[in-house]
């Protein structure tokens, strides 16, 4: 629209720009007047085109393999890691230099963390695990496994590793995969999804809205075996793809993927009833009454994962396993819909794709979840398998391994040979790097939300295999328990330069922390207290005087919104913008802070409110402590206020104690606005029951004036 | 009452609170995230004002935002800019930014808008200690006013008259920065830094580029600009009018771009000098007040106060887009009060967050760091920190509440001693990384200005230079033209820089530091003393002080807290640099 003469648009067109843009904010949705103004301004918007086809693979050798690049060298071509990428390093196998096929047959290894051998890598890994297996037999004695595995790949990274690994001449590609596919597919979705997904909700609940974020990831993992076929198959490199299982048994969803679903009036009433039925059946071992109230929460609310973790409990108890193996599944998918930023985890609509789609492909399946459900018929995939919710522990990795040299085997002789004639190799990491490994699973399980029963059993590994972790884990303590940034304090220096934890993606990177969202880590560090046995004394005195002296309250307000106080795990909502308050979907929120000895009263002060709900008679309770009775009770309100109450004497503990505030549910109508984002998707469909704009602590002698 | 201020979603994020029409907290939201230039809703600068003021959502009674989203998108509409915006729908929210305040900040009272430019005019004239005065803003583009020009009497602020977009003597000054190849909202500051260097060889070419009309207008000539179609600031004809192409971001500084840069500078001066002489016939004040980014051009102000026909000036420290915040804030609090806020005129701008001894002590004691303690010993702390100086060390000095606006003024800064020769280049070299034309400026006791410095009024926020005329040679902050940009610094309003001043002029006989801000290239200034720590250990200054902490390098190995810092993931800057960020 810019004329020529001038080189700007017309001055006659301002007011069309006007009556346009008071069109637009004014959220009219009549298009006519709209799209005329749009046109006349030259704003008419274009079609999309359709998603870009695959790149097709350069011709000669590429330029790097991952963080390998191409070097030439006494006339030799081969790849060495690149130095400038150094720090990328500890996500990928620790090898300097990968040569061009010799003489050995070469299967190359791609894949997530999960085939790195996360947690044991360096010292033990799957493509170790994998050669040293195939190795052992006849048939297949002389292949070499090449490992591009890499830690947090995704589908792109992926396509991109699958064109220039064909440089590597492999005689079989092998891809261990799909943890981390959600993220990916996320980001495919623009404002008309959001859109659509948020109408579909309106109309016609949560099964609408799986169906429809179901139906886009089907497709995208089509392309992506189509992309497969194309860069592998039709080269004639035959491939065999690993499906990933879970921990079904051990990992618990957090309370961000327990958001309470809206539902319509009177629904999650019920679901809360039914709830709060379950639990006490089961408190009181009363299957039958436990199972009646799961089946009505997972009926009334199939979204929420605490149903279908609740009813895979009931199914072991009745040793069902079948259907606990099918509930657990159900309760580990739905975190894709919570709008959380959940672990990493392979669904049940990744494998259905994967095992429809693959035959027709010429892609082999070594399908993990089913060879664990005809493997152990009466157990579901739990710690023993599982170092956390995805990575194996090296009984887990022998037992894929197996499985998947097995169909190696098949595929490169033409032989069938049945998995049991297939041995694990003696391979093993020794008792430090196991330690490691199960000191890094207490941390990572942490962080994501599990529980103190978990971490326990993980620190107790840890100094069951050798009693060095427990240096690496003072210095966790430590650090973990002072406010400054971890990467300023000196534990923390010696952990990563010690070297110990480097099996942890180098320690460096994974014991950071987000800026201004450090944890304290109170139940892991408790439980490497415990770990300790008869040594614990003196790191518990050192920990708790680090506590108090660097957390304590005193008489200047503590912020207990401060994530130290007020989150256990690093999992949030994935919408941005992000809000300055502490928001509450779920039913309860809990605070922790610390009383330093001598401290006699506690003065809390907060300023809350219950958006949209207003009720006499539904308070809100702040219990101390776990004590059944309210400590004191709240008014509903729509508005800002501030309430203040005082704890002291035999309420408080010296040292850590908890604050759980219980937000009353209500009903509330569903919102008008329509949703164009994953942040207003997530408003819409998980509504927030409160919110906290300041929560302060202050001591004071018991001798102050009010 | 208490009003808050928000300027978001462009560039240069803050947030303001005014009680009782008094500027109790300001911060800038780059500072808390550590985005430079940060465009998102003040999230974290709003939680710090109110916590500074012991308040909580509930005593605020109005929140203030500096524009007018429905002229601006009719703005950005008509000149066709979204056209090259991907989705266009996507990028217009109905009603976002209510809804980011009510919904990310959560608070749910009245919001009332201003209009962009009166917000850079009321945070001008309401701060000015004018009670009636001529007011001049500039700079790139609000809603649709690029320049406007006003009169403040009382409680009273009009605007009469305004220069629309695409004239735009900010996006003059910002096209000719990116054709000498620095970033756009970024490298302006540089261009006027380079000017001296140069002749005004090319000022008939840049004279094509705009003309005087009738006025307050002036009018560009738009072949020459490309930033209405979004993708680049010039057109193909700007090179072949200046009969050069543009300078790659890396490639050599020659003699040509210096004469480029005076003569957009003295072009500038005269459009400038023009408009205010004409304000003046309109007003008939003696006083003019001036915002706006383009007011950020010290070496302009300077002449506008020395051959204009005002007899005072005062410019809004934050003349920036951060600073509508508070103008915003206090047309807020005239429509809600009918009385004028200010408190007099704005005597300082330390009004973000400060930490104390003992969150400092708690800090370093978790660290590997060796450091003195000085509680209890503040005249030795500046006595050796004075020394330190003297003996040329560079410091980096972290004191009391951190500077609102982008310079630093004896809060967050890097101090060194102005006689040595080879502090300009040691600094850039060890912290600045910047380029080696680029002045330093001075700090100087007020008392001692006029002996040293060409002035003969206090200055206290470094937004005027002057010549300067110490009989003291101070090559590290004196520029070729032999030009200073001078802070005073008054023992009023910061006790200590104003004792470590006179402690150094004690053991140096110069009563002048260099100060410079306390950030490395790309980041934004420091904020907290992490923040400090950082900066101190990643870069190469000498001695950190830091409250009544000294932190030596020397009696430090940081090698390895070196290596730590150094690979902390860093955040992308907020600010685009090919074209003014003005979507």
């Amino acid at each position: 629209m810019i004329e020529e003469m001038d080189h700007r648009p017309p001055e006659l067109l301002k007011s069309l720009a006007d009556e346009l843009s008071e069109i637009l904010l004014s959220g009219n949705s009549d298009p006519g007047r709209r799209n005329d103004l749009l046109d006349r301004l030259g704003l008419m918007r274009k079609k999309k085109g359709s998603s870009t086809a695959p790149e097709t693979s350069p011709a000669g050798l590429p330029d790097t393999i991952g963080i390998w690049k191409k070097v030439s060298k006494n006339g030799k071509t081969f790849y060495r890691r690149d130095a400038a990428k150094q720090f990328h390093w500890v996500a990928w196998a620790d090898v300097q230099d990968i040569f061009p096929r010799g003489s050995r047959r070469r299967v190359i290894l791609l894949g997530e963390s999960v085939a790195r051998g996360y947690l044991y890598d360096p010292h033990y890994n799957v493509a170790k695990e994998l050669e040293a297996i195939l190795t052992s037999r006849v048939e297949t004695a002389d292949i070499e496994v090449v490992d591009l595995a890499r830690t947090s790949l995704g589908m792109n990274d992926l396509c991109e590793l699958m064109r220039s690994c064909v440089a590597l001449e492999p005689e079989l590609v092998v891809i261990f995969a799909g943890n981390n596919w959600e993220p990916d597919v996320m980001h495919l979705f623009d404002q008309d999804d959001w859109e659509n997904i948020g109408e579909a909700f309106r109309r016609e609940g949560f099964p609408a809205v799986k169906s429809y974020i179901e139906e886009k990831f089907d497709r995208s993992i089509s392309r992506f075996l189509e992309t497969v076929r194309a860069t592998l198959i039709e080269k004639d490199i035959p491939v065999i793809f690993v499906i990933p299982e879970f921990n079904l048994k051990d990992w618990k969803s957090n309370h961000i993927e327990q958001g309470l679903l809206w539902l319509p009036a009177g629904e999650m009433e019920k679901w809360l009833c039914a709830k709060a039925i379950a639990e006490a059946a089961r408190a009181n071992n009363d299957i039958d009454i436990f199972g009646s109230a799961v089946r009505e929460m997972v009926r009334i609310d199939p979204s929420n994962p605490l149903g279908h973790e609740y009813l895979g409990d009931h199914y072991i108890l009745k040793q069902q396993y079948a259907e606990a193996r099918l509930a657990f599944e159900q309760a580990r998918d739905m975190a894709l819909f919570s709008g959380g930023r959940s672990t990493p985890r392979c669904s049940k609509l990744i494998r259905e794709v994967i095992l429809r789609e693959a035959p027709g492909l010429g892609i082999h399946a070594v399908d993990l979840p089913g060879i664990f459900a005809s493997e152990y018929p009466a157990h579901l995939p739990d710690r023993y398998h599982f170092l956390d919710y995805c990575h194996l522990t090296v009984e887990g990795i022998k037992l894929a391994m197996r499985h998947t040299a097995q169909v190696i085997t098949t595929v490169l002789t033409g032989k069938e040979i049945s998995v049991g004639d297939i041995r694990a190799s003696g391979l093993y990491p020794g008792d430090e790097a196991l330690a490691v490994a199960h000191f890094g699973a207490a941390i990572h399980n942490s962080h994501n939300g599990q529980s103190q029963e978990i971490l326990r059993y993980h620190c107790k590994k840890a100094v069951g295999h050798s009693s060095k972790i427990k240096i690496s884990m003072t210095e966790f303590a430590d650090f973990s328990s002072r406010r400054v940034s971890s990467n300023f304090c000196k534990t923390f220096q010696q952990i990563v330069f010690g070297g110990q934890m480097r099996q942890y993606e180098g320690a460096m990177l994974t014991l950071q922390h987000p800026r201004d969202r450090k944890l304290m880590d109170i139940e892991l560090v408790n439980s490497i207290v415990e770990a300790f046995g008869e040594e614990s004394n003196t790191l518990d005195n050192m920990v708790s005087q680090l506590r108090a002296s660097e957390h304590g309250v005193d008489s200047e307000p503590l912020n207990l919104l401060e994530s130290f106080y007020s989150t256990t795990h690093y999992n949030d909502y994935a919408g941005k913008p992000q809000t300055t308050l502490f928001s509450a979907r779920t039913t309860e929120s809990n605070f922790s802070f610390i009383v330093p000895p001598g401290v006699e009263r506690v003065d809390i002060t907060i300023s809350c409110r219950t958006p949209g709900r207003e009720e006499c008679g539904r308070p809100i309770r702040i219990h101390i402590n776990g004590e059944k009775d309210a400590l004191t009770e709240i008014p509903m309100s729509r508005d800002w206020t501030s309430w203040s109450f005082t704890l002291s004497g035999k309420r408080l503990n010296a040292g850590t104690n908890r604050l759980s505030i219980h937000w009353p549910y209500s009903f509330r109508p569903m919102p008008a606005e329509k949703a164009y984002s994953l942040n207003t998707l997530t408003k819409l469909m998980y509504p927030v029951l409160g919110e906290i704009f300041s929560f302060q602590a202050v001591s004071r002698s018991l001798h102050d004036c009010d | 009452m208490n009003i808050i201020g928000i300027s978001a979603f462009f560039h240069d994020s803050a947030c303001c609170l005014l009680q009782d029409g008094c500027i109790k907290a300001a911060a800038e939201e780059e500072r808390f995230t550590r985005v430079k230039a940060d465009p998102s809703l003040p999230g974290r600068a709003f939680k710090y004002c109110l916590r500074e003021a012991g308040l909580t959502i509930g005593d605020i009674d109005c929140i203030a935002y500096y524009e007018d989203p429905r002229k601006k998108l009719a703005r950005q509409l008509w000149s066709g800019v979204l056209a090259h915006s991907p989705d266009l729908m996507q990028r217009i929210d109905p009603g976002h930014v209510e809804r980011q305040i009510r919904e990310t900040l959560g608070y749910d009272g009245l919001i009332r808008y201003s209009e962009h430019h009166l917000s850079h005019a009321a945070s001008s004239y309401y701060f000015s200690g004018f009670t009636e005065s001529a007011i001049f803003t500039v700079d790139g583009v609000g809603e649709w006013a690029t320049t406007t020009y006003g009169m403040g009497s009382g409680h009273r602020l009009q605007l009469f008259e305004e220069v629309e977009f695409p004239d735009s003597l900010g996006l003059l000054y910002s096209t000719i920065t990116s054709y000498l190849g620095f970033g756009v909202n970024d490298g302006e500051y540089k261009v006027m830094g380079l000017a001296p260097y140069g002749k005004p060889t090319y000022a008939d070419k840049i004279e094509k580029l705009i003309s005087l009309q009738k006025g307050g207008q002036y009018r560009l000539d738009m072949k020459y600009f490309g930033f209405l179609a979004g993708n680049c600031m010039y057109s193909e004809r700007l090179p072949e009018l200046l009969g050069r192409a543009p300078r790659r971001e890396d490639a050599k500084l020659g003699q040509w771009h210096a004469d480029i840069a005076k003569s957009l500078q003295v072009v500038l001066e005269q459009v400038q000098l023009d408009k205010v002489n004409y304000l003046y016939e309109r007003t008939g004040s003696d006083n003019l007040c001036m915002a706006g980014g383009v007011a950020l051009n010290c070496v302009a102000n300077g002449q506008i106060l020395r051959k204009g026909p005002f007899k005072r000036l005062f410019v809004q420290p934050a003349s920036n887009d951060a600073g509508c915040a508070i103008g915003a804030a206090a047309l807020a609090h005239v429509a809600l009060t009918d009385e004028r806020p200010g408190n007099g005129k704005l005597r300082h701008v330390y009004l973000g967050p400060s930490s104390t001894n003992r969150q400092i002590h708690s800090f370093l004691e978790s660290t590997s760091i060796r450091y003195k303690d000085y509680r209890g010993d503040t005249e030795n702390l500046l006595t050796i920190t004075a020394r330190q100086l003297n003996e040329g060390k560079v410091i980096g000095w972290f004191c009391g509440r951190m500077e609102f606006g982008p310079r630093s003024l004896g809060g967050r800064s890097i101090l060194a001693d102005p006689r040595r020769t080879e502090m300009r280049d040691r600094i850039n070299a060890m912290v600045k990384k910047r380029e080696g034309f680029r002045p330093f400026a001075p700090a100087v006791l007020k008392e001692k200005a006029q002996e040293h410095f060409d002035l003969d009024h206090d200055s206290p926020y470094m937004l005027e230079t002057c010549q300067v005329i110490s009989s003291l040679d101070l090559p590290a902050i004196t520029h070729v033209d032999g030009s200073a940009r001078v802070q005073t610094v008054h023992r009023e309003t910061n006790p200590r820089f104003y004792d470590l001043l006179t402690a150094f002029e004690k053991v140096s006989g110069c009563p002048i530091l260099l100060n410079t801000s306390f950030n490395v290239k790309g980041e934004p200034i420091v904020c907290t003393p992490e923040d400090a720590v950082r900066c101190f250990i990643t870069s190469d200054i000498d001695l950190l002080v830091i409250e009544d902490f000294i932190i030596d390098r020397q009696e430090n190995d940081f090698d390895r807290l070196k290596f730590i810092l150094m690979h902390i993931e860093r955040s992308d800057s907020g600010i685009r640099h090919d074209v003014y960020t003005f979507i």
